[in-house]
């Protein structure tokens, strides 16, 4: 599903990840901190007589591109602006006429101070069964280098954007053709030589302000603290779905997904600049004990994925929780973490018999079976445990945290392009919209369509 | 292009809807062997209308299983059971979500009726005998509960009779002229609650004095209300007419409510007044036989301004005694008196209907009849103006009956509309007038009918929107994503109905409608 909805922002962004001022760990172990990227996304217009920005990339110094569409003045022209930090507009020209209904691709590569934007389109509205043709639009050369701060995609009404995609590479047109149109993070270099070019990003955005999934199984599993990338939404905003590209929607093969966990029936807020909104589990035991004691934490959390896991994967291959411990506080912490569980009836799981069990800084643990299955990734409930090792004499215990938790999700399987979603959305009371919007609107603003409305005679005729 | 040089083209006048009935080559032209997720207009099809969320509840966790629309003095609300167990109180979509009126973790379905703007809460299960076929009663020792309609939890109907110490009874001030009939009375004690119920008499012993005539009487000890039961609202005081030869059963005399003998609080305990005995002239004595806690049922209704229960498995009371092998009470009916619903009598306020072995599933008045249904089974009684127990009996049909949410609903009320019932059988959706008409409603459909699995029926439950001649019907496993759905706007009969299926992503488990035509889906979410 391709996501819209007025008002909210998708954000990838770099943030400090050393030192004092080092931001949540997070997965990428092998971003290339250097002023070559690339990175693609897919938009579908619905109303082209609204124009507006797309999406903007940022640098730490006031320069940026901005690419977007003007709307009914130019009849829907696709544009682009590139600001360098003194002067407001240093390049701009058009891009491309906006074609409503079908899905347009943007690709941007940087090396250095060359840009170039890719654009292409979909040949005709649901087109299953060729590659978008995608045509180098414009080869900018600015003359000035600018670093990645952060890249920020609009979410509007009046289009869906779907399937963002970023390398630590500079991609010509060619690579970007065999590369922007599946979900997946494969490196599909046919004729190319130089290596793997693994998306360190790759997720299809079907899910409305969540980070859904990512790229590249080979860094996925190792928390690391590298360089912090984050897909969030600033406000609090309904999304709606549409369909995926459909060439993606057919052929392409998910594989490894991340997914952010969450309170029950909570959509994660605006936590952009701030680590304070992480979702966290905590304990203190008061002061530290003269035996070793072991303390839950003071909450559990739930799976929130609202669409992309199919109900029947290919293979399912694995399960990690991942957190990250700390001691929040002053006083001694804890001495380990693990994780503590509820399972589908609310029964309690904890098993210290074994570390894998255990969080390290930068690991993630096992679930006990059978939480790791797909049929209970929905209904159990993840949190965990906290153990003081005897301390005296006795005084006040820092508090143990458990936070930037997020679920490891290992799976082959194509889309199921139907959300899946929580319990809490589709359970309740529901009113017959009578002569409203011809969509099954539920809980929490999850639209969904009006499943197959179909007839069929059986009669053929004289 | 051979084939279709010669083609006739079929225009399709009125399209007649799903067709699933014998080899799809026999469905009529104007028939379509599929119809999902489509509603009718004039002669032509539409998709059906979407759905929007009903409780704008930023954190949704209700997980409903039944819901019913509850008509208060104020407009329509919606009571509505969840998955656990509680019954929540809805009085509009942006009210937050209040707190249970009433909660029984082992109440899987409820029965209802809302009677003088208070709503009379049943509270019911399924359970599956020895040949694995499963049948719905009233929850084993659970009761009949009423609830008021404003948030405040739902209680035990009825109402336990005044306990404690002795009543007392004496002269009060000397009169000049005589003020009481001589001789032996007896006084007892009623409480009111504050949904009109009076209680049994009580307390355990009654107040016994000699009048001389030429006193005021002044009664003490005067039985108060527990201070939890804040449901006592007021007390009475009854009286016997003088006994001339009084055999010492309290209970076994004529009691009437003394004029004058109504205390308007909870705790004053004397009263002191006077009365002839040609006053006594309200009848108390029926009180005495009433329930202090009515059996839990299965389906609740009214008919001639009585409400009516039935599905009762029983309680320890009412199970004492039975024969041997009946180890509930599924085929007796309750009938309160004419405009007290909570007053049933243990004696005569019952209808015992046939005993074969089904249990009552709904009841039904249409045109001055009461009719019972069980699943096979239609039953009549006339009303004869004398107690229940005594009403004219009926066989009415053998072969056809009702699911115990099987009768619809019409709009906001009960079932009965443009003289007719639209009834849920195993062989069909049937036309009731008094007589089932044939063939059923369903016809068209019938092959899609008969793999319904009987032993869900209970499962089912129909509304009638009679202003948009529309039908809705939820549907059991493997339907349960599913309503059916039909529109009589072109004629109420087999030939006329026009049939779809409505599919969703979630589970319709319950439906309702609320300000006259508004369809509400009640749905416990994946899983169930």
């Amino acid at each position: 599903m391709a996501v819209r909805g007025d008002g909210g922002r998708i954000v990838f962004y770099l943030t400090n990840t050393h030192g004092a001022d080092a931001n949540p760990p997070i997965i990428f172990s092998d971003f290339h901190d250097d002023s070559h990227f690339s990175f693609s996304i897919w938009v579908k217009v619905l109303d082209k007589t609204v124009g507006d920005v797309l999406f903007v990339l940022e640098g730490p110094q006031g320069s940026k591109l901005l690419i977007g569409h003007d709307g009914a003045a130019g009849n829907g022209q696709w544009y682009y602006h590139l600001r360098k930090e003194e002067v407001a507009i240093y390049a701009a020209a058009l891009l491309t006429p906006v074609v409503e209904g079908i899905y347009t691709v943007f690709c941007i590569s940087k090396i250095g101070p060359v840009l170039s934007i890719v654009v292409g389109n979909e040949p005709f509205p649901g087109a299953t069964e060729t590659h978008v043709n995608l045509v180098e639009t414009v080869n900018v050369t600015p003359g000035f280098e600018f670093d990645f701060d952060h890249l920020a995609f609009v979410a509007r009404d009046q289009w869906a954007i779907c399937n963002f995609k970023y390398w630590n590479y500079s991609m010509n047109w060619t690579e970007f053709k065999e590369q922007v149109h599946y979900f997946d993070w494969e490196p599909r270099q046919v004729g190319i030589p130089g290596g793997d070019k693994y998306p360190i990003w790759s997720s299809p955005l079907r899910v409305p302000g969540d980070l859904s999934n990512t790229a590249h199984p080979g860094t996925s599993p190792t928390w690391s603290h590298a360089h912090a990338y984050f897909i969030i939404t600033p406000t609090h905003v309904p999304m709606k779905f549409e369909e995926d590209p459909a060439f993606m929607a057919k052929y392409s093969f998910c594989e490894t997904w991340l997914y952010e966990l969450s309170i029950k029936g909570t959509i994660q807020q605006e936590r952009e600049g701030s680590i304070q909104n992480y979702v966290k589990i905590q304990a203190n035991p008061g002061t530290t004990p003269t035996i070793q004691t072991d303390v839950i934490g003071d909450k559990y959390y739930e799976f929130q994925d609202r669409g992309s896991v199919p109900l029947v994967p290919v293979e399912f291959t694995g399960l990690t929780f991942y957190g990250y411990p700390s001691n929040d506080g002053t006083g001694p912490g804890q001495a380990s973490t693990w994780g503590a569980y509820k399972d589908e009836n609310g029964v309690d799981i904890l098993d210290t018999s074994n570390t894998v069990f255990q969080f390290e800084p930068d690991t993630g643990v096992n679930i006990p079976a059978p939480g790791a299955s797909p049929a209970m990734l929905y209904l159990w409930k993840y949190g965990a445990m906290f153990r003081w090792a005897p301390h005296t004499p006795q005084v006040p215990a820092g508090t143990g945290t458990l936070q930037y938790l997020f679920l490891y999700v290992r799976y082959r399987g194509y889309p199921s392009a139907l959300p899946t979603l929580p319990v809490e959305d589709l359970a309740g009371l529901f009113a017959v919209n009578k002569g409203g919007k011809s969509v099954d609107r539920y809980n929490r603003g999850v639209e969904l369509k009006i499943p197959d409305p179909t007839i069929r005679t059986a009669y053929i005729g004289e | 292009m051979p084939g279709t040089r010669d083609h006739k083209p079929v225009v399709i006048e009125d399209f007649g809807g799903w067709w699933n009935r014998g080899d799809p080559e026999s469905a009529p032209s104007d028939h379509f062997i599929v119809a999902d997720n489509i509603q009718f207009f004039h002669s032509g099809f539409e998709t059906r209308d979407g759905l929007t969320n009903y409780i704008q509840d930023l954190l949704p966790s209700l997980k409903i299983v039944r819901a019913y629309n509850f008509v208060t003095q104020t407009g329509d609300t919606i009571l509505a059971l969840d998955a656990t167990g509680n019954i929540y109180h809805f009085v509009g979509p942006t009210v937050p979500i209040p707190a249970p009126v009433l909660t029984i973790p082992t109440m899987e379905d409820f029965g209802f009726i809302g009677f003088n703007g208070r709503a009379y809460i049943t509270p019911f299960k399924t359970y599956t005998n020895l040949q694995g076929e499963k049948y719905s009663l009233g929850i084993q020792n659970e009761y009949l509960y009423v609830y008021k309609g404003d948030q405040t939890p739902a209680r035990k109907a009825a109402g336990k009779p005044p306990t404690g110490p002795a009543l007392g009874v004496q002269n009060g001030p000397a009169t000049s002229i005589p003020v009481t009939d001589i001789g032996l009375h007896l006084i007892a004690v009623v409480y009111e609650t504050d949904t009109g119920y009076m209680t049994a008499l009580g307390p355990e012993v009654f107040g016994e004095w000699t009048y001389d005539g030429l006193h005021e009487i002044t009664v003490y000890n005067i039985t108060v209300p527990p201070v939890a039961d804040t449901s006592i609202i007021r007390r009475h005081l009854v009286s016997t007419k003088a006994i001339t030869s009084y055999n010492g059963d309290q209970a076994g005399y004529q009691f009437f409510f003394i004029p004058g003998g109504t205390i308007n609080d909870r705790t004053t305990a004397t009263w002191t007044g006077h009365y002839y005995d040609s006053e006594l002239i309200s009848d108390a004595s029926h009180l005495i036989d009433n329930f202090s806690e009515i059996p839990s049922a299965v389906s609740l209704n009214s008919f001639h301004s009585r409400l009516v229960m039935v599905g009762e498995y029983g309680t320890t009371e009412t199970l004492t005694g039975l024969p041997p092998g009946i180890t509930d009470n599924r085929s007796v009916a309750r009938v309160s008196f004419p405009g007290e619903p909570e007053a049933i009598s243990k004696i005569d306020g019952l209808i015992v209907a046939p005993l074969d072995g089904q249990a009552l599933t709904n009841a039904q008045e249409f045109r001055d009849i009461l009719y019972l249904f069980k699943q096979t089974r239609t039953f009549g009684y006339s009303d004869n103006n004398d107690e229940p127990v005594t009403w004219q009996e009926e066989v009415l049909d053998q072969g056809i009956g009702c699911a115990v949410h099987g009768i619809a609903s019409v709009l906001d009320s009960g079932g009965v509309n443009t003289d007719f019932l639209i009834i849920v059988d195993w062989s069909g959706l049937m036309l009731f007038n008094g007589t089932f008409a044939q063939p059923a409603m369903s016809w068209k459909i019938e092959d899609f009918w008969k793999t319904i699995d009987r032993n869900y029926y209970h499962q089912i439950q129909i509304v009638n929107d009679s202003l948009n001649k529309k039908i809705w019907i939820t549907l059991p496993e493997p339907y349960r994503k599913m309503l059916l759905h039909a529109d009589y706007s072109n004629g109420m009969n087999a030939k006329d109905i026009r049939w779809s299926r409505w599919v969703f992503d979630i589970k319709p488990f319950t439906i309702t409608l609320i300000e006259n035509d508004k369809l509400i889906i009640g749905t416990p979410g994946p899983g169930f």
